[in-house]
């Protein structure tokens, strides 16, 4: 008998567990929140991470909500915030700041919340046109522009270059070659076309000849359609004018200006704003800064400078966003959205301006930002607007000028190597 | 060393095949065993019955040694045997399937070729082993032939020849006396025969093998469900309690700790299933069906997720589940076997085993269960687990897009199988290509940090060299910087424009600069070049050892009778090396096969090597080897994990079967039966 | 494969050279086209092909003594001067990484060694304005606990693998060799949402790495057991007669011979944590207080313009970190050897 007792009571308590399960299922997701103070974790790109806990105090102090942020900020680069964020997308931070290239593919791993007509009015009323449109998937604005300056220019050295030289690429290249330095080194070109990611800088003779590459996307950043004129007469004559520099037995397949210091030096180093300063101790006074050089091909496809046709080179020209990820509490979001207004408008643009110089998506705060010779030479540069492109475009890219490299040169190689490209292109749709 | 002696001697003694009827004399004198009939084969013609007389003491150890070095040596020359055959079965492939891609089949022509060149030392020091062996065999076994005993017939000079070549001809093995009479010639090609005609046999043991344990899989399985069956049927109420209550039956038979455990773990697997497991498990199938919803809230005008299903922790937690129940179907089968068995023990009228002398005998004869709990749950959990999760991510679409949180992924089947296997497409020949490196690489970097640490040992250790120790403190230094700084540095040192080129040029040795990292090839040998210098140090602490625990005197008398310096070394240096890092040498092989670190650090697997075009948004580089392009297939722009795993799945399958084999063929574990 | 080379079972008797039986002397004597193998007579030292002694008069023998001398001498020289080049070519980077750290010129990569301005502003830089301390404290906490429990896990599986005979040990050993064979990051993301669930990840990843590196190390007890199969079976035996625990035998008697394993494996758990970068960075999610001191050094020189800014202060992290484990590896060095010869011995 007593050992009956015993198993009813074990079965009893096995229940027991399950019983509660089922309570605390039906019960659980409550979540309690003080609905003023919130913990958020705030990436930013590097330099700004103190400047930012300032500007988010002063947003504590002086918005009427009286919301106070608790914010985490961390330092990660904008090139590699969304491939982190798309890799553990739960733990990616609140807000965090991106390059425009990569919106399309944030928008579509759903790593964006759509912006609220408060948000989106802020921004089209007081940034810059481009930077606005640039923020655009499938028509509607999905993120707020931090800034406007992600382009490309040429650093040199002025030993080197001589000042009128800069505008044509065989010129500079000449001026290169000939040189010998005191220390018994040449000198040489940087320009990162083969390298790892290398397409961002590549695709500029293609848009200088006249090229085209736009991808459209729909309001998901699902790419839709393509048009794609590289593989053409014009893309031809791109190709030829990269052979140039990549057989420059000078060149070197970089965009860091620390080659200015390095073992053999080089003379010209194409990067963005974000090398303005280590430039600046690298060559002090020498430090020469230009928007990108013209090159020139001829009929056969070697024209020396005024032979044949000049092309003018094209950077990429587009924004930073700041982002905010998709939340669950609808308060926190709109809480969120303001901080992100806040430390996107003019005041907060124009301290990122005076502290890293970074150039202003508001259109206010650029016209003041005057001083910077690296935001000038990007602003006086032939420009492409910085475009939506799948991920798989830069490597198709990557591997055309990887292959046109090693390629003979002559007009047949060069042609496979495009139409190897656009068959690419084919497939990347299809999938 | 004295000590290591001295348990060797003592393990040696249960080391001695059995068929040797032993006495042992504790003072090591010379004992005589008579063994009729456990030598000889009654049915040899030479008709002999043996005396053996044996010294224990000498013959353990040497022979111990010898038998290793020996199978070892076998192991690796069958190793190095099957690659050459496969490698041009692999080029005849592609020329004739797909000459477009002629490379792939000229590197499998060149690890051949490199192979053969490892080859020819293996096998001379093969057939020097084997040499030893018998010599050693024969040295310290003493024979007396006794006439008249066997058949006792003696055949004229012409009839063994005859015999002989009866007997090869018609392809009959040979006994060893035989044997002994072919010359060397006949030797070899006697040899190598039986070696080739034993290579199907040996494959067909061990399929037969396989198969009589899967057959015995199914038959236990079976036995266990009739055994359960009849449990039930033939138990006491009280166990059939248990059936339903785990541990009923331990409880009722006062076993309180038993019971209480069986029942506890019932009711968190109950508990867990109810929870979340039969949600997680039901999910499984579709890896989840609703993506997230947005919400309008039309006060604050903002849109926010609800996430409903989570592919990712669906296939997690669902595989979780699995695990859990595997478990539980185990644990309840256990508590019925002992339910069994209780009541056996009690119809016997014996006492049963109480809590406090289970607990005893934890610590006691049931020790290891203890040991091995935390370590073998840890090893389920964060390898066994994990791996498994990772081959099933291959049959699914997960990568950046469908990254299961915000875009759900799927099952797809093989599909990811297929596009690896396409033939001749890009990613294939990239894998094959990327995969000969590999091979190449870890051979290389393997046998060169071998010999040439050993190398730079024995010069640090010669007789003569002074401040010996000098030496070894620079070299052991180096290990302890982290290799992602000291790597670093280096790849600085020689970039296109670093200071190496920069220095070159200065001097006027060379007009532009070498592309270290920029030439496919240069790059390669650069990766092995700096390889062995961050290897050096380790080999070369590791020989210091072991080379000084070669008996001074092997030097000395091969000195005097006129041994130079090169002879030494591969009499008695080699031999010796091998014998004790022959293990070492093979997971330092498996290690250089997922050595990330120096390729990584270098070159990033660079320079890219765009003719494979690229995977995942990834372009694979000439230096890279599987595990970096891995690294980068899942750490790339498209975050391909589908691929990664299929890849690493592919991997897995090569290197495990690979090393499962030569495990077993290594003297290590063969000669733990011995102990058994 | 081998063992079926001849008919029947392997064994191989030879005529012992003093004792030849009859026939076989006789059999000998009728070989003319057949050989019968040369017969050596002692072990490895004698395998060396024996050269006929100098038979000359005595002043060839001095003669020749003499110039062995002078051949060694030269040897040696040559040796000394490869040594020297070796030092020079292996301490170099080092030196060079030194150099660097102390460089105050400027932080980015430049192409010559020696710095033009020294100074210790990277090392004030390190501790100030890095968050290199706690990632110091990170990787030390670290460390300490993963060799503490490694080692107990490595020593209990080599142990039991070493001298218990139990249903499924054959199984165990093969299921640890198979998957130890997998290329390990591949499971990172899978073991970071895991840790994620459980708050182990970002600043917190110190512990959850914890947890990975421990959970998994019974897999590396090949070089314990190489070891304590070294150790001979009959101290058990002898112990087990005299009425001690198989706990007993395990802490008393078998722990205190392994000193030099034992030491071995709390290094080697120690030192896992300092070089560690792919996983750290990947766990700690960009929070830079969760990172040990190789994902937070490398950290510092993720992209182009950080390294332009931290590329000396990277260097100065890099010679905080290796003093230590330097200090530690020349003092125990010994122990190094012993462990991985001591398990390579028996496999």
């Amino acid at each position: 008998m007593k050992k009956q007792l015993l198993a009813l009571g074990m079965g009893t308590l096995m229940l027991l567990p399950a019983l509660c399960g089922v309570a605390a299922c039906g019960g659980g997701g409550g979540e309690n929140k003080d609905g003023k103070s919130y913990n958020i974790t705030v990436w930013v790109g590097e330099g700004t991470d103190t400047l930012t806990k300032q500007q988010i105090q002063r947003f504590n102090e002086t918005n009427e909500d009286g919301v106070t942020f608790n914010a985490n900020v961390l330092i990660v680069s904008e090139s590699k915030a969304v491939g982190d964020a798309s890799s553990k997308p739960q733990s990616c931070a609140d807000i965090f700041c991106f390059a425009q290239d990569q919106l399309a593919r944030a928008v579509h791993g759903n790593l964006l919340m759509p912006l609220n007509t408060g948000s989106v009015n802020a921004i089209t009323s007081s940034c810059d046109e481009r930077s606005v449109e640039g923020a655009k998937i499938g028509g509607s604005i999905r993120a707020f522009p931090l800034t406007y300056d992600n382009g490309y220019f040429m650093y040199y050295d002025k030993r080197v270059v001589k000042e009128e030289h800069i505008g044509s690429l065989e010129d500079i290249l000449a001026d290169v070659d000939a040189y010998k330095g005191e220390d018994g080194l040449p000198r040489n070109f940087s320009m990162n076309l083969t390298d790892d990611g290398g397409s961002w800088y590549s695709a500029s003779f293609f848009y200088a000849t006249g090229c085209e590459s736009e991808w459209t996307t729909d309001d998901e950043g699902n790419f839709i359609d393509y048009s794609d004129t590289f593989n053409s007469e014009q893309g031809l004559i791109a190709l030829k004018g990269m052979q140039k520099l990549l057989k420059f037995p000078k060149y070197n397949a970089s965009a860091e200006v620390s080659d200015f210091s390095a073992g053999i030096p080089s003379a010209v180093v194409v990067s963005g704003i974000w090398g303005y300063n280590a430039a600046k101790t690298a060559l002090g006074d020498n430090l020469g800064i230009a928007p990108l050089p013209s090159f020139w091909v001829d009929a056969n496809g070697n024209g020396q400078k005024d032979e044949g046709e000049s092309y003018q080179l094209k950077t990429y020209l587009g924004s930073k966003f700041m982002g905010i990820k998709p939340q669950s509490d609808p308060y926190r979001a709109a809480y969120l959205q303001k901080l992100a207004q806040f430390l996107t408008n003019e005041q907060c643009q124009r301290e990122r301006y005076d502290a890293v110089g970074w150039g202003p998506s508001n259109k206010a705060a650029a016209e003041a930002a005057t001083t910077s010779p690296a935001l000038n030479a990007l602003n006086d540069s032939a420009t492409t607007p910085q475009g939506q492109y799948p991920t798989g475009w830069w490597a198709k890219l990557d591997v055309m000028v990887g292959n046109a490299k090693t390629s003979t040169g002559d007009d047949a190689s060069l042609n496979a190597l495009l139409s190897t490209y656009s068959n690419a292109l084919n497939e990347l749709k299809k999938s | 060393m004295s000590k290591r002696e001295t348990m060797e001697l003592a393990i040696g003694g249960e080391m001695l095949p059995m068929r040797f009827l032993m006495k042992y004399s504790y003072q090591g004198e010379k004992y005589a065993a008579f063994t009729p009939a456990c030598g000889a084969d009654p049915s040899d013609e030479e008709g002999v019955a043996l005396t053996h007389i044996v010294s224990a003491e000498t013959k353990s150890k040497e022979r111990t040694r010898q038998r290793l070095l020996f199978r070892l040596l076998t192991a690796v020359t069958c190793i190095l045997c099957i690659i050459p055959v496969l490698c041009v079965l692999l080029t005849a492939l592609v020329f004739v399937l797909q000459p477009d891609f002629w490379w792939v089949g000229m590197s499998g022509m060149i690890v051949a070729v490199a192979d053969l060149i490892v080859l020819i030392p293996v096998a001379r020091a093969l057939a020097r082993a084997r040499k030893d062996r018998k010599e050693q065999k024969r040295r310290e076994t003493a024979y007396e032939v006794l006439p008249g005993e066997g058949n006792g017939e003696v055949f004229s000079e012409f009839e063994i020849r005859y015999r002989i070549i009866e007997k090869l001809s018609k392809n009959e093995p040979l006994s060893m006396l035989e044997y002994q009479r072919l010359n060397i010639w006949r030797k070899f090609l006697y040899r190598s025969k039986m070696f080739f005609r034993g290579i199907p046999g040996w494959f067909g043991r061990k399929f037969k093998r396989l198969g009589l344990r899967l057959k015995a899989f199914g038959i236990s399985i079976w036995e266990n469900i009739k055994d359960i069956g009849a449990t039930f049927k033939n138990g006491s109420w009280k166990t059939r309690v248990s059936y339903f209550f785990m541990g009923f039956g331990n409880l009722s038979h006062r076993q309180v700790l038993r019971g209480v455990l069986f029942f506890l773990f019932e009711v968190i697997f109950v508990g867990f299933m109810v929870l979340s497991g039969g949600h997680w498990l039901g999910k499984f199938g579709t890896l989840g069906t609703t993506r997230l919803e947005k919400v309008y809230d039309p006060v604050l005008d903002v849109w926010v997720d609800k996430h409903i299903d989570n592919s990712f922790k669906i296939l997690l937690y669902g595989l979780l589940t699995i695990f859990f129940i595997a478990a539980f179907v185990y644990t309840w089968r256990l508590n019925v076997k002992q339910c069994r068995i209780l009541d056996e023990i009690t119809a016997t009228g014996k006492r049963v085993k109480s809590s406090k002398e289970d607990i005893q005998s934890l610590a006691d004869n049931e020790f290891h269960k203890t040991l091995l709990s935390l370590p073998v749950l840890g090893i389920v959990m964060f390898t066994v687990l994990p791996i498994v999760f990772m081959i099933l991510v291959g049959f699914t679409s997960y990568d950046f897009e469908n990254d299961g949180y915000n875009n759900l992924f799927t099952w797809c089947g093989l599909d990811n199988f297929n596009r690896v296997f396409a033939f001749g497409s890009k990613l294939s020949l990239a894998f094959g290509e990327i995969l000969a490196w590999t091979l190449i690489w870890a051979v290389v970097a393997t046998f060169s940090n071998y010999f040439l640490g050993m190398f730079v040992a024995m010069m640090i250790n010669k007789k003569g060299i002074k401040i010996k120790k000098f030496w070894r403190t620079i070299l052991v230094m180096t290990i302890a910087i982290p290799q992602f700084i000291s790597l670093l540095y280096v790849s600085n040192l020689f970039a296109d424009n670093g200071i190496v080129n920069a220095t070159l040029m200065r001097w006027g040795w060379i007009d532009s600069p070498i592309r270290f990292w920029g030439n496919g090839t240069l790059a390669k040998v650069m990766v092995l070049v700096i390889n062995i210098w961050v290897g050096i140090p380790y080999l070369m602490l590791i020989t210091t050892g072991i080379l000084m625990n070669i008996p001074a005197d092997l030097y000395e008398s091969a000195q005097i009778d006129g041994a130079n310096a090169f002879q030494q070394f591969c009499k008695i240096t080699m031999p010796y090396m091998l014998f004790v890092t022959g293990p070492y040498l093979l997971t330092s092989f498996v290690s250089n096969i997922n050595n990330f670190n120096v390729i990584y650090l270098l070159t990033q697997g660079g320079p890219e090597h765009t003719a494979w075009g690229e995977v995942g948004g990834y372009i694979a580089g000439d230096t890279t080897i599987l595990i970096t392009w891995l690294f980068g297939i899942t750490t790339g722009p498209e975050a391909s994990y589908k691929m990664a795993s299929v890849i690493g799945t592919l991997i897995f399958l090569v290197v495990s079967i690979l090393s499962l084999v030569v495990f077993t063929i290594m003297p290590s574990t063969r000669r733990e039966e011995d102990y058994a | 494969m081998t063992d079926e080379l001849f008919e029947g079972e392997v064994f191989e008797f030879y005529p012992a050279s003093e004792e030849k039986p009859q026939e076989i002397v006789e059999m000998e004597a009728a070989e003319d086209t057949f050989e019968i193998s040369a017969m050596p007579e002692v072990a490895i030292a004698d395998m060396v092909p024996a050269e006929e002694p100098e038979e000359n008069a005595e002043e060839g023998k001095k003669k020749k003594h003499i110039s062995q001398r002078t051949k060694n001498r030269i040897l040696n020289t040559i040796i000394h001067i490869v040594l020297a080049v070796m030092c020079v070519v292996w301490i170099l980077p080092f030196i060079g990484i030194v150099f660097e750290s102390f460089r105050c010129e400027s932080t980015g990569v430049v192409g010559y060694i020696l710095p033009k301005q020294w100074g210790f502003d990277n090392y004030v830089r390190l501790f100030k304005e890095t968050n290199f301390p706690r990632w110091f404290g990170n990787t030390l906490m670290m460390g300490v606990v993963t060799a503490v429990v490694q080692t107990a896990f490595q020593l209990a599986v080599a142990y039991v693998l070493s001298r218990f005979r139990f249903k499924g040990r054959k199984f165990l050993m093969n299921l640890i060799l198979v998957f130890g064979m997998f290329p390990g990051f591949l499971t990172l993301i899978l073991l970071y949402t895991w840790m994620y669930d459980w708050h182990l990840t970002d600043a917190n990843a110190p512990y959850g790495l914890i947890i990975i590196y421990v959970a998994s190390s019974g897999m590396g007890y090949y070089i314990a057991k190489g070891f304590f199969d070294t150790i001979s079976k009959s101290l058990d035996e002898a112990a087990r007669v005299d009425g001690a625990t198989r706990m007993q035998i395990f802490f008393k008697l078998i722990l205190p011979l392994s000193k030099p394993i034992v030491i071995y494996t709390i290094l080697m758990g120690f030192m896992g944590p300092w070089g560690d970068f792919v996983m750290a960075s990947f766990m700690a999610n960009n929070a830079a207080d969760g990172y040990n001191v190789a994902a937070g050094l490398q950290w510092l020189i993720d992209t182009p313009a950080k390294k332009n800014m931290n590329y000396t202060t990277f260097c100065a992290g890099g010679v905080v970190v290796a003093l230590p484990i330097t200090v530690l590896f020349l003092l125990l060095q010994k122990y190094y050897v012993a462990g991985v010869t001591g398990g390579a011995v028996k496999g």
